[in-house]
């Protein structure tokens, strides 16, 4: 069985890793709301800032008359785009695409920062300035429904700097470092047709298409709709800043920032500042799932703040105004080449997809095209052609949950492949997948074979063609069935330090993070690498420290815990040299004038090799009963530092290719065909985590990608108005996130088969069960009909055929 | 036990803490427009009127907050959770979506869960109000909070101070919940970070736990 | 939210006063009024808000001269627990009990349900973005855009201030209004007592026919007599913080007289009269369940977003009424 390399990676024993009900770091701070998080931090003599929002999904602001808002009492600026104190502000780096001045004349959706920022000495006021604003508007023509966008004649929606193809260039998370080097992901290629409109083109061809479609029997031609989904940050970002005195660079020089939390280095370069003259100390995040953009109400306080002499300011978005996107709208119209025997021959993905407004992420429109669900197949010929529409819809920051679409595009081809032969969908899946040694190679991993065995018998598997099962109550019964790879964040360059000092192991870290327990995960790593308990880890927080863990989920925390498991190990070894050095003294060896004679140490005439660490004792091997406590190991302080890459993959056939753990998700649905509501009966989980961590988290993280999966298919709709691009439903009430009564209950059984690449062969899982399709290919199953996401009752009902106008039906 | 991170002792003491910081009382008045200080309520709504006789004068208005009672000079427009997080420096009512449609701001006003950003400040004189935090420091609700923590009732954390003051009202009206009653009573809180099942298995562990306690001290 | 003045006011005299003032507004739970005001949709910001919850004597519950007496005051939560309203009116709780969300329930009243404002997404957008018919615009603008959630009976026409016919599309999402129109519910103001049908309106900022100054006091339900049964429905997207896109309630008497009331179909709460007539006087069978459900939606005029509704009123009203059957 393929474990991974490094030390311990084959470690049967474990006294820490696994073991449950261990608190978080900072769970009963979190739980009493002692816990600040950005938008929980006020300051004495604070001021107020609100940014102007543009009101139309694209428009130019000509002029603002801001005379009668700088009347009101209490309010003490407008500060406007032109206004040159924006241009002392340097780069971010991250999402820092290039603007043609910080703060736009141009919005390009509606609720998009524009214009100017207004100052004054409540919220209130902020509003009653923005209010008496006399803006005068140049409204443009705008792209929100993408279809309608791909219209050659139509009007250019965005100037030539800010195509997509650069985009991809300037933005560092279009690339991914792997451990096979860095890999642009968006590239384009010199046969790519020429930009038209609002349309650009990125076309992939692997193999031979031609050959592909020769091989096979006919032809399966669908549909895959996936509509526009909502970051919902649970804090909405803000941050509140203020000057401080820095003892060395002089008075006023020093930021103090919270609020931008993970993000002091783009702070640092906005404001052309080293690090010792930035402070965040507050780190406490709103779950954001993959969503690390900063707005600008986190970017700009400082700005703001030095105007009026280092008084604070704060700086709060409201839940509409922080609706960005988790996931472009896209539409894959497929056509596959399929043998009698259900074996896909090739891949025609023709893409249909929403690039965002200027500046986004790539992430979620083109940059998937090179790994997931198309390169788990024995097929190798593949074209994708992505057509990318330029749009007004919303700013994508970083990357989307969904990402790679191509998952759910193989999920609905594996249940229309059935429905055509009568063939149970996991036997089209088992035999389209290639193996672990090449794409020629027939057997599935051994994760794919048992999480399937194990699924089946939870769902008490009994695959039926669409339409043709309804349950005693009456309503259509359909199942449903997905496969995917676990790993996806383990291809980062990661950091650990850990120190022994005065007895202690200390584990600096920047600091709490968004949900997932990282800190925890690698303290546990750390205390048994060790031969520590959990509690005898110090972590040390201080957001100058180098070693963040905000490396997305549980799959970025197995390969961060690789390296903190090398880090771990590499430190044991300098406490026990250190240790057999203190102890190996010449007893004649001075040590100042206040020293007493000290007793041989019981580990002299060992070696470092000769020693290990148990149970907090620095023990000899071969005699037990002859140790130090660990506290005394050793009097000097010691540090080790390790960094890179987790190793590479068990199964893994190139750059996208990984097969190493494998998971499978099951679903099972009631759909009531008179009112057109689905019921989940059974969503079931059998993820290959490689190796269980830290159990009640894992299990929440999938619980969290279900929901999330869920609500995307079955409540949560973003509604734009046609006629003007304005969004109708940003907010918490019409945007329809799943409460406690609508989600089903997720079963899992997690599986340990210890092939993925982080620590002790785990791999992690999150955003893998991340789905937009297998509760609406269960839908599918129940009723024969396809339902876009989100299957809400009018839309099922619609797909149904039962909404005739006209009373009497 | 020693524990790692913050111990639920060190967070009940940082909660203690910040009820006892509480100003429930202003000794001068600063003028919110203008920054000139007053040293009653009455001087600042002379000024008002003499100043700023267009503008929206404070109000002065008296609850009682997590056992304290505060004497609290406000602008009219002003939310509880407004006021509980600018004058009083309470941190646990979160704000998620302002409207009332997340829970996250959730406090407990005259016995009843009460979404803190829906409710003008106002409007609550004479009430009682209790926050998270004021749960936090009472020994009756540690087995709660500390159930959240063991069962990770709780991913990032920002919507769980109002999923536990929703909890404690549950056990308030009904000590012996089924999980049905659980999901009812929390269905007005919004977590996206997958938390739901957690709180069930959190607040049944509480309740057994809590009723074990009960039985040993009678 | 930006600023206005605040009146706790002692008696309905002094609210009333305040109210007939232009520029102020009567807030109760606060629940509605609160989100319009940080959202800022009206084309008027008030100047004074009215707090109704400092008069005292508006909260009770009582049975008075053959009817249940309800104080406008009454909380949604109150209501759903109250023992007079479970043995009178047990639909009334139910519904009382299912709306929003629990939190919300505990802060809601009875009045603020029935006053408040539409729920129309255009209506409802931030900074009176579509200054639409209801705010003395010209357009409805859900008439020729996003109109899946509104009405099926087509639009509400009304005369705005100055007098010009405007139509509007938005549903009336008084949740309570249904069972109460079924229960031939009363409605007493400082001024009037009307049938429950005839105290909805369509007028510019507000959905009930009260006139400036004119408060909801309470809301009166005659005694069914025995052996009257009753049943609620509310159908919504989600299980809670939601509205019902529709609900609906049924009374049906001993002799076999039915009141049906449907919500969130038509500009304001209605009566399903073909639906009711019907029924008259027959018992209840699954066909003439299901020929209720087609009555019901008979006359409806939908628009392609929202034909759902009809579905769901034929499917809803036929499944309640079998579950009626003895």
């Amino acid at each position: 069985m393929p474990d991974t390399t490094g030390v311990n990676g084959l470690r049967e024993e474990f006294r820490v890793v696994g073991k449950p009900n261990l608190p978080g770091l900072t769970s009963y701070a979190m739980a009493t709301g002692v816990a600040k998080y950005g938008t929980d931090y006020t300051q004495p003599d604070m001021l107020f800032a609100k940014i102007l929002r543009c009101p139309h999904a694209h428009a130019r602001v000509k002029s603002i008359d801001a005379e009668a808002a700088l009347l009101i009492p209490g309010v003490l600026d407008v500060i406007q785009w032109d206004d040159p104190v924006f241009q002392e502000l340097g780069m971010n780096p991250i999402g820092g695409f290039p603007k043609p001045s910080y703060l736009n004349q141009e919005a390009h959706y509606e609720g998009q920062e524009v214009g100017c920022i207004v100052v004054a000495e409540s919220e209130a006021l902020c509003e009653e300035a923005l209010k008496a604003l006399k803006v005068e508007w140049e409204v443009l023509p705008f792209i929100t429904d993408i279809k309608k966008g791909t219209d050659p004649n139509l009007e250019r929606i965005r100037g030539p700097e800010l195509t997509q193809g650069e985009a991809a260039e300037y933005r560092p998370e279009a690339g991914m470092a792997t451990s096979e080097g860095y890999v642009l992901m968006t590239k384009h290629y010199p046969t790519d047709p020429p930009r038209e409109a609002n349309v650009s083109w990125n076309i992939k061809v692997d193999g031979n298409p031609e050959e592909g479609w020769k091989k096979a029997d006919f032809v399966l031609e669908y549909d895959v709709n996936i509509p526009t989904n909502i970051s919902t940050i649970p804090n909405p970002p803000a941050s509140v800043a203020w000057w401080e005195d820095s003892m060395y660079k002089g008075p006023g020089q020093k930021i103090h920032i919270e609020g931008a939390p993970h993000r002091r280095e783009s702070i640092m370069s906005m404001y052309h500042k080293s690090s010792d003259e930035v402070v965040q100390e507050g780190l406490f995040q709103g779950g954001k799932y993959c969503d690390w953009g900063l707005r600008m109400a986190q970017e700009v306080t400082p700005l703001l703040s030095k105007r009026f002499g280092g008084r604070p300011v704060r700086c709060c978005n409201s839940r509409e105004e922080t609706f960005d996107l988790s996931r472009n709208e896209r539409h894959m119209h497929m056509r596959l080449g399929v043998t009698r025997d259900g074996l896909i021959t090739v891949v025609e993905d023709n893409t249909l997809v929403d690039n965002g407004a200027p500046g986004s992420s790539t992430m979620g429109s083109v940059s998937d095209r090179d790994w997931g669900g198309y390169y788990t197949l024995k097929c190798k010929d593949i074209t994708q052609k992505f057509q990318v529409v330029d749009s007004n819809i919303g700013f994508m920051h970083t990357c989307a949950q969904f990402v790679p679409y191509n998952w759910d595009s193989i999920t609905v081809a594996f249940d229309l492949i059935a429905e055509k032969l009568r063939l149970d969908p996991v036997e089209v899946a088992r035999r389209n997948l290639h193996g672990p040694s090449s794409q020629d190679d027939p057997d599935p991993v051994p994760s794919f074979e048992k999480s399937v065995e194990v699924g089946k018998e939870l769902m008490n598997w009994d695959w039926h063609p669409a339409g043709t099962k309804r349950l005693p109550d009456g309503r259509l019964h359909g199942t449903s069935f997905r496969y995917a790879i676990c790993p996806r964040h383990s291809f980062m360059d990661y950091f650990c330090k850990l120190e022994y000092r005065d007895g202690v192991v200390h584990f600096p870290t920047q600091g709490p993070i968004a949900g997932w327990f990282s800190t925890e995960c690698f303290t546990m790593i750390a205390a048994e690498e060790l031969g520590l308990n959990y509690e005898d880890i110090s972590v040390d927080y201080d957001y100058r420290e180098k070693h963040s863990d905000q490396a997305g989920g549980s799959d970025g925390v197995t390969g961060h815990g690789w390296i903190v498991k090398e880090c771990a190990n590499k430190l044991k070894r300098k406490i026990l040299e250190s240790a057999a050095r203190e102890a190996n003294r010449p007893e004649d060896a001075y040590r100042g004038v206040f020293s007493f004679p000290m007793p041989p140490s019981p580990l002299k005439g060992c070696t470092a090799d000769e020693l290990d660490i148990v149970e907090g004792k620095v023990v000899v091997k071969a005699d037990p009963n002859r140790f130090v406590p660990f506290s005394r190991a050793t009097r000097e302080n010691v540090t080790a530092e390790f960094g890179g890459y987790s190793p590479k993959s068990a199964w893994v056939t190139g750059f996208g290719r990984i097969l190493d753990t494998m998971n499978t998700s099951w679903c099972e649905v009631a759909v009531d065909d008179e009112t057109g509501e689905v019921e989940i009966l059974k969503y079931i989980v059998v993820p290959d985590v490689g190796k269980v961590i830290r159990r009640t988290s894992l299990e929440s993280q999938i619980d969290q990608v279900v929901y999330f999966s869920q609500g995307c298919q079955l409540l949560e709709e973003f509604v734009q108005d046609p006629e003007t691009g304005v969004k109708l439903n940003g907010n918490f009430l019409d945007y329809r996130v799943p409460t406690t009564m609508d989600v089903p209950e997720v079963s899992k059984e997690i599986l340990e088969l210890r092939s993925g690449n982080g620590a002790y062969g785990a791999s992690g899982i999150s955003h893998n069960l991340a789905n937009s399709h297998l509760i609406i290919t269960a839908i599918h199953n129940a009723t024969g009909v396809w339902v876009d996401p989100p299957a809400t009752p009018d839309r099922v009902l619609k797909a149904l055929g039962k909404c005739e106008i006209g009373g009497e039906a | 036990m020693k524990t790692a991170g913050i111990s639920l002792a060190d967070a009940c003491a940082q909660a203690q803490a910040r009820i006892e910081k509480m100003p429930t009382r202003q000794k001068t008045v600063t003028c919110p427009l203008c920054g000139e200080p007053f040293l009653s309520f009455g001087d600042l709504t002379a000024h008002y009127l003499a100043v700023h006789p267009e503008a929206v004068a404070p109000v002065e208005v008296r609850m009682t907050v997590n056992g304290r009672d505060c004497c609290l000079i406000i602008e009219p427009q002003m939310t509880l959770k407004e006021v509980l997080q600018f004058h009083l420096g309470l941190t646990g009512a979160k704000q998620m979506c302002d409207r009332g449609q997340c829970g996250s701001c959730t406090v407990i006003m005259d016995g009843k869960p009460t979404l803190s950003c829906n409710v003008l400040a106002a409007d609550c004189g004479g009430k009682t109000v209790e926050t998270v935090e004021g749960i936090a420091v009472q020994p009756k609700w540690r087995p709660l909070i500390d159930a959240y923590c063991k069962w990770d009732a709780m991913q990032c954390g920002y919507c769980t101070p109002g999923f536990l003051v929703a909890a404690k009202c549950l056990l308030d009206r009904n000590p012996h919940p089924t999980e049905e009653d659980i999901k009812e009573a929390l269905s007005g809180n919004i977590c996206i970070c997958g938390t739901y099942p957690r709180h069930s298995q959190a607040i049944l562990e509480a309740v057994s736990y809590m009723v074990k306690g009960g039985e040993q001290n009678a | 939210m930006r600023p206005f003045n605040h009146l706790n006011p002692a008696t309905l005299e002094e609210a009333a006063e305040a109210l007939r003032q232009p520029g102020s507004v009567a807030m109760a739970g606060g629940g509605d009024l609160l989100g319009a005001l940080k959202d800022d949709i009206a084309r008027e910001y008030p100047k004074l808000v009215v707090n109704l919850k400092s008069i005292p004597g508006l909260d009770r519950t009582e049975v008075r001269d053959g009817a249940l007496c309800i104080g406008a005051l009454c909380l949604l939560g109150d209501l759903s627990r109250n023992e007079l309203v479970l043995q009178y009116a047990p639909m009334l709780a139910e519904a009382a009990g299912k709306c929003a969300s629990p939190a919300l329930r505990e802060n809601s009243s009875i009045g603020g349900n029935l006053c408040q404002l539409p729920r129309c997404w255009y209506f409802r957008k931030l900074n009176n973005r579509f200054d639409c018919a209801r705010k003395g615009g010209e357009r409805c603008f859900a008439l020729s855009g996003d109109n899946r959630y509104h009405s099926v009976f087509g639009p509400a026409v009304f005369e705005n201030c100055d007098g010009k016919k405007r139509a509007c599309i938005a549903v009336n999402q008084a949740e309570l209004a249904p069972p109460l129109m079924a229960l031939g519910a009363e409605i007493v103001t400082t001024l009037r007592t009307l049938p429950v049908g005839e105290f909805f309106g369509v007028r510019v900022m507000s959905t009930t026919v009260l006139e400036p100054g004119e408060l909801l006091t309470e809301i009166r339900i005659p005694l069914p007599e025995a052996g009257t049964k009753m049943r609620y429905k509310r159908f919504s997207f989600r299980k809670s913080i939601d509205f019902p896109v529709v609900n609906l309630a049924i009374v049906k008497t001993p002799e076999n007289e039915y009141r049906v009331a449907l919500g969130g179909v038509a500009p304001m709460p209605i009566r399903a009269e073909a639906a009711e007539e019907l029924l008259r006087g027959k018992e209840l069978t699954p066909e003439l369940a299901e020929a209720a459900g087609r009555a019901a939606v008979r006359d409806a005029k939908p628009t392609e977003a929202n034909a759902y509704k009809l579905q769901l009123v034929k499917t809803l009203l036929k499944r309640e009424l079998i579950s009626m059957m003895d």
